[in-house]
């Protein structure tokens, strides 16, 4: 692992079942702090899996996910779970709000498993709140926002802690031109403070924005069985 | 690895507001979980409650006839209890309280020697089975009439004086009456003199020992056998109320039986309904669980905030049903349980409840969050 990179990947293989082929294989990368980095490529080439596996959401069939130079994938159930409390930020791809909690818990939530203190962590609410244009729905319920406010809400959460690590699974498709401008440059200003920061998108235009990308290409070559992501 | 400055875990009390938190939003769940319980707590009060109330009633009933009271005596004489027997066997920590006898006289009044009276020494304090109900107790040489003394004595209001053939030509003031209950109601003819420690009494006839626990009695008796003071301690013949202890547990025990078959079936439907709720509840909240693991919850937070939250709707039902089921048990037969019963039943209800929720929780907190998450 290079100097300047906190999270990495070193052979990554991962299938959702055996029977099925495996949806990364053979992947190496290292993602670099301090910069936003974009993952691309077509549907189903991977880009949420490995977001999930990045953050240490699910352990990897074979490979190894490393965070700090250590093997983050192969810790206990625990440790990562606390590593995902404090360290990482995510931004889901359908924001995935609790429909039964106001707007403002729902923010609050990454709090709670982060052992962050309620006063600090509704002062931090409202400020990212404010920032991202929806501090007057703080009492409302995540049916009664827009989709595009379900996502900014989706932010504030991912950055309450102060994440050193944010990964954000489509985080501006939903959005409009503005609020999408809004969450870029969000995400790039939580990059500027010596976060890691991946973004999974679609979006060409906002991959050619980012400090570095990573192409997943589609189907693994069975001539090769390795998949080498194309970074520009 | 971790370079936050946060815990890494939940504090207890967020965790604990964000159950009451969640109670508050699952509406259904929680009126549900209210409803099975208060279900479950009033059925077992009306039912298996009100069993224990006569139960308790009829033992009771029972024990007034004396089922921890042992006696220990000396018909013949031939055993000699020593005086200071009565004050050796108060020491034992099984009895509640002793006193003894001597061997019974023949009192008159002297002013109206017309008929006579029994008499004994009493050595020890009167226990609270012969209370004095006129007067007051007797000091060392003061004597005290039982109820059924005092008109064949003619003792008036301001009481009198006995003589007897035990007791000199020396008059004795009658100071008090007292009123013989329960297992002591044979002494309500007699007049106890009490005795001073020095007065010449070489032995007892009888000495009653109340032990603290019908359960003590069999120990306590075979303690009395060996260590009651006495020339021939083997003499002394020791009487436990058997028959009434064996009475008392064939009621105890019938009663009991059937009260607790009723609640284990109770209690058994009501966690059935309780685990069924519980799973309805993880089931729709899923996503919510999964989104909770990939936000950091470590399995065992999301264990413990599931089963606080159970809890959480736990408390009101529980209470709901007891305060129902008591004032039912008082408006129809105005007989209520003992506080031991209720807060038994509440506790044992809460801890079912718990049991209940554990699987459920456990299952919930150990599904994969991806398979959860991943939209297809």
């Amino acid at each position: 692992m290079s100097a300047g990179t906190a999270v990495g990947a070193r052979d990554l293989t991962f299938g959702y079942s055996r029977r099925n082929p495996a949806v990364l294989q053979d992947l190496t990368l290292d993602l670099p702090v301090g910069a936003v980095t974009t993952l691309t490529g077509p549907s189903g080439s991977g880009k949420s899996t490995l977001l999930y596996l990045l953050a240490l959401m699910v352990r990897p069939t074979a490979g190894t996910v490393m965070w700090d130079g250590v093997a983050a994938s192969s810790l206990a159930d625990g440790e990562r779970a606390r590593l995902r409390a404090t360290d990482v930020g995510f931004v889901f791809q359908d924001a995935l709000l609790d429909p039964s909690r106001s707007v403002l818990a729902n923010v609050c939530d990454s709090a709670l498993f982060a052992g962050m203190p309620r006063r600090i962590a509704g002062s931090r609410a409202r400020e990212l709140m404010s920032r991202f244009g929806v501090e007057h729905r703080g009492d409302h319920r995540p049916g009664e926002i827009s989709g595009g406010q379900a996502q900014r809400v989706a932010m504030c959460r991912a950055l309450l802690t102060g994440p050193r690590v944010v990964f954000a699974d489509e985080p501006t498709g939903n959005l409009d031109d503005a609020s999408a401008a809004v969450v870029w440059q969000a995400l790039v200003d939580h990059a500027a403070t010596g976060a890691t920061v991946v973004v999974s998108t679609h979006d060409r235009a906002l991959a050619a924005r980012s400090d570095h990308e990573v192409r997943l290409t589609g189907t693994v070559a069975p001539e090769a069985g390795r998949r080498t992501p194309e970074t520009s | 690895m971790r370079t936050s400055r946060w815990l890494g875990s939940p504090r207890v009390g967020a965790l604990l507001l964000d159950a009451i938190a969640a109670a508050r939003a699952q509406v259904a769940t929680t009126i549900t979980l209210v409803l099975v319980l208060a279900a479950v707590c009033f059925a077992i009060l009306v039912t298996t409650g009100q069993a224990a109330a006569t139960e308790a009633r009829v033992v009771e009933q029972i024990d007034r006839a004396g089922t921890r009271l042992i006696a220990l005596s000396d018909d013949g004489g031939a055993a000699g209890i020593l005086p200071h027997a009565p004050m050796t066997l108060e020491s034992i920590s099984d009895v509640t309280w002793t006193f003894g006898l001597g061997a019974a006289f023949e009192v008159t009044n002297p002013l109206l020697p017309a008929d006579r009276v029994a008499a004994r020494a009493l050595v020890g304090t009167l226990p609270p089975d012969l209370p004095i109900i006129q007067g007051r107790a007797p000091r060392p040489g003061e004597a005290v009439a039982g109820t059924g003394a005092v008109i064949p004595l003619n003792l008036g209001a301001a009481l009198g004086a006995v003589r007897g053939t035990d007791l000199g030509d020396e008059a004795v003031g009658v100071v008090g009456v007292f009123e013989a209950t329960g297992p002591l109601h044979g002494l309500a003819n007699t007049v106890l003199v009490a005795a001073h420690p020095h007065d010449g009494l070489e032995t007892l006839r009888f000495v009653y020992v109340m032990a603290n626990d019908v359960a003590v009695v069999e120990r306590l008796e075979d303690v009395l056998r060996t260590s009651t003071p006495a020339r021939q301690a083997a003499a002394v013949t020791v009487e436990t109320p058997s028959g009434a202890i064996a009475l008392r547990d064939v009621v105890a025990g019938n009663m009991g039986a059937a009260s607790r078959q009723l609640m284990a079936v109770v209690m058994g439907v009501g966690a059935v309904l309780i685990a069924v709720t519980m799973l309805a509840a993880a089931v729709s909240k899923r996503r919510d669980l999964g989104r909770r693991r990939a936000l950091g919850a470590t399995r065992s937070a999301l264990v413990a905030g599931l089963l606080a939250q159970t809890a959480a709707g736990a408390v009101p039902g529980v209470m709901l049903g007891t305060i129902a089921g008591l004032v039912t048990l008082q408006a129809t037969t105005s007989s209520l349980p003992s506080v031991r019963f209720v807060v038994g039943l509440a506790g044992l209800t809460l801890l079912l409840t718990l049991a209940a929720a554990t699987p459920v929780a456990l299952h919930a907190a150990t599904r994969d969050p991806l398979r959860i998450l991943r939209v297809p």
